[in-house]
């Protein structure tokens, strides 16, 4: 597998560098540009499934969960190791496949649902390293109001607290994404991963 | 005032007999538990007597239909109000459609042409912290205007980190509370419903422990009760003949490692788990007593050098002080003890002890187990239920 190369730097190697350096005990906001989103989280996957060991639920608010498996795949992710919260093909009637790796919510206006959703998968994973990968806080903010999507994520960030498992929260579309809710959920993760779509790869922050 | 049957078990008696007409109910839910199983359940049930409307803003009528059935609940008598589809642009099937979720008067324009025109109504709101959410509503001004209407509502409100002067309002604008809560163990939880606000009257002070069944709704949920007491008591016949299914670990007869039951009965559901009576097993029983919320201790009543055993074995499991109930089994044999012999032998005080026998004494064989005589065992269990319901909020207390 080669590694993802955006301009002209490593982000494969950018993103290993710091999950590895992130050690145990994490909440990360991971920022992509929109251009290169399912690249960087595929890439992101590969390093903390395959090579660090995780087992992931992948919250999706944007594709359904059997189609983003099957190129997740198809990149060379190991999905066994991977769940999924599909919180949008139940609102976009789209066919529900029945598996124990998919769990199907009504919405992304129904976060409820989501949590009870991401609660019931985490109890069923096996792995002593256990990973939430929510993909996107943006599409959350498309459909609710920010003091809710805030709600949401304090919430969600103190609840893997206190099980004592690792998140990470992606932030689409850099510098279009509300700025309010990026201070805001910065405030509540371990660290930043902001990937440019530039010249630069990539650069972290505490 | 009528009352509204909501038919989740339990919750009639703690609400004095149902939901009252006329009345504002919260069902007021810890983020992370789901709320709409209740919801539905009093939709469905109050729907057999009232003209029931459906306000659905988090997700569209027909998931909520498919939901309903996934519990065993027809959704054909409710009416629901739509006021989901226009906030993400969607097409609806429903004749009640909300233009604008954002505008809380739009609801209540609604509510007040149901109250007008149907006095038996239940008005459903899924959900109101979503309302909140939407319309940015600072204080409780539509609760208030729901009783300004005379609306009988229930709300559904997800306690997530609203301002508390907020939170603060709401308990006080509510009549009636139902609260869902979790006592959470890293990634399980064990969850609990009570009323913590009953109109003027006092609230009951009850935990009821529940689990959501597909299909069957709600049911009381009791996830471990122990069976304790000495060898060859009794407790591999008593979990059989209480149990739809009961397995144990056993040789020639006799258990050596544990048995476990799954009871069903009346809105409950409960597992049972037994200890072996031999003390060679002793340093299991802290391990099989951890998370009991309850004890059955089955002794012989025709064998009380037996009961220092028992009282020691409940010791050793760490269950002393858990809601008890004695079962002293072989009660008919010759030689038997009283109830009251029993209660002053064993130094016991407000304990209850339910004597049983068994079914069949011409079938049974020394040192196996039998059936014994099922309307004894309902006795341990109508007991055991009461004490356990009472008791769970002291259920802390273990020693």
């Amino acid at each position: 597998m080669t590694d993802l190369i955006i301009g002209k730097n490593n982000v494969t190697a950018f993103l290993r560098e710091q999950y590895f350096k992130l050690g145990k005990d994490w909440i990360n906001l991971l920022e992509i540009p929109m251009d290169n989103h399912l690249e960087v989280t595929t890439e992101a996957l590969k390093i903390l499934i395959n090579e660090q060991g995780y087992e992931c639920v992948y919250v999706t608010l944007s594709k359904p969960a059997p189609e983003l498996e099957k190129l997740f795949k198809s990149k060379g992710v190991d999905t066994s190791k991977l769940s999924f919260v599909d919180a949008i093909s139940r609102m976009y009637g789209v066919k529900q496949v029945p598996s124990k790796k998919y769990n199907y919510t009504s919405g992304p206006i129904d976060i409820d649902s989501i949590t009870i959703a991401l609660k019931s998968l985490l109890a069923s994973l096996n792995q002593e390293k256990k990973l939430i990968f929510l993909d996107s806080i943006t599409t959350v903010l498309l459909y609710n109001s920010l003091p809710k999507t805030i709600r949401f994520s304090q919430f969600l960030t103190q609840t893997l607290k206190k099980i004592g498992v690792d998140g990470v929260l992606v932030s689409v579309a850099k510098g279009l994404t509300n700025e309010r809710l990026v201070q805001e959920i910065s405030k509540l993760c371990d660290k930043a991963i902001s990937i440019e779509s530039g010249r630069r790869g990539g650069q972290s922050y505490q | 005032m009528a009352k509204i049957k909501t038919n989740i078990p339990q919750l009639d008696t703690l609400l004095g007999g149902g939901l009252e007409e006329g009345s504002l109910n919260c069902i007021w839910v810890q983020p992370g538990l789901d709320g709409t199983p209740f919801a539905y359940q009093i939709a469905f049930n109050a729907g057999k007597t009232n003209k029931v409307f459906y306000v659905a803003n988090t997700k569209a009528p027909e998931i909520v239909k498919e939901e309903m059935i996934s519990l065993g609940f027809e959704a054909g008598k409710i009416n629901f109000i739509d006021a989901y589809s226009a906030l993400v642009g969607a097409k609806t099937g429903a004749s009640l459609l909300i233009a604008n979720p954002k505008d809380p008067e739009e609801i209540l324009n609604d509510v007040n042409t149901i109250v007008k025109k149907i006095k038996n109504h239940l008005i459903v709101l899924d959900s109101y912290s979503n309302l909140i959410d939407l319309a940015e509503l600072k204080k409780a001004d539509f609760i208030r205007k729901l009783k300004e209407l005379k609306a009988t509502a229930v709300c559904l409100f997800t306690e997530w980190s609203y301002p508390s002067e907020l939170v603060k309002e709401l308990r006080e604008v509510f009549d009636t509370i139902i609260e869902v809560k979790a006592v959470e163990q890293k990634l399980f939880s064990r969850e609990f419903f009570g009323v913590s606000k009953l109109g003027k009257e006092k609230a009951p002070q009850q935990a009821i422990p529940y689990k959501v069944i597909r299909p069957g709704g709600i049911k009381i949920y009791i996830p471990k009760i122990l069976v304790t007491g000495p060898f060859g008591a009794g407790k591999t016949s008593f979990i059989h003949t209480a149990s739809e299914r009961a397995v144990s670990v056993d040789r020639l007869g006799t258990t050596i490692a544990l048995d476990h039951g799954h009871v069903k009965y009346k809105d409950f559901a409960v597992d049972l788990f037994g200890t072996p009576g031999q003390q060679r097993f002793d340093p299991i029983l802290k391990l099989l007593g951890g998370e009991a919320l309850g004890v059955v201790v089955v002794i012989s009543a025709i064998d009380p050098q037996g009961f220092p055993r028992a009282i020691e074995m409940m010791q050793k499991a760490k269950v002393y002080g858990l809601p008890v109930v004695f079962v002293a089994n072989k009660s008919n044999l010759k030689g038997a003890l009283s109830v009251a012999q029993i209660k002053t032998r064993m130094n016991l005080k407000e304990e209850i002890i339910v004597p049983v026998t068994a079914k069949d004494l011409t079938k049974v064989q020394p040192g196996l187990p039998c059936l014994l005589k099922q309307e004894d065992v309902e006795n341990v269990l109508e007991a055991l239920f009461g004490t356990v319901l009472e008791g769970n909020n002291s259920s802390g207390n273990k020693k």
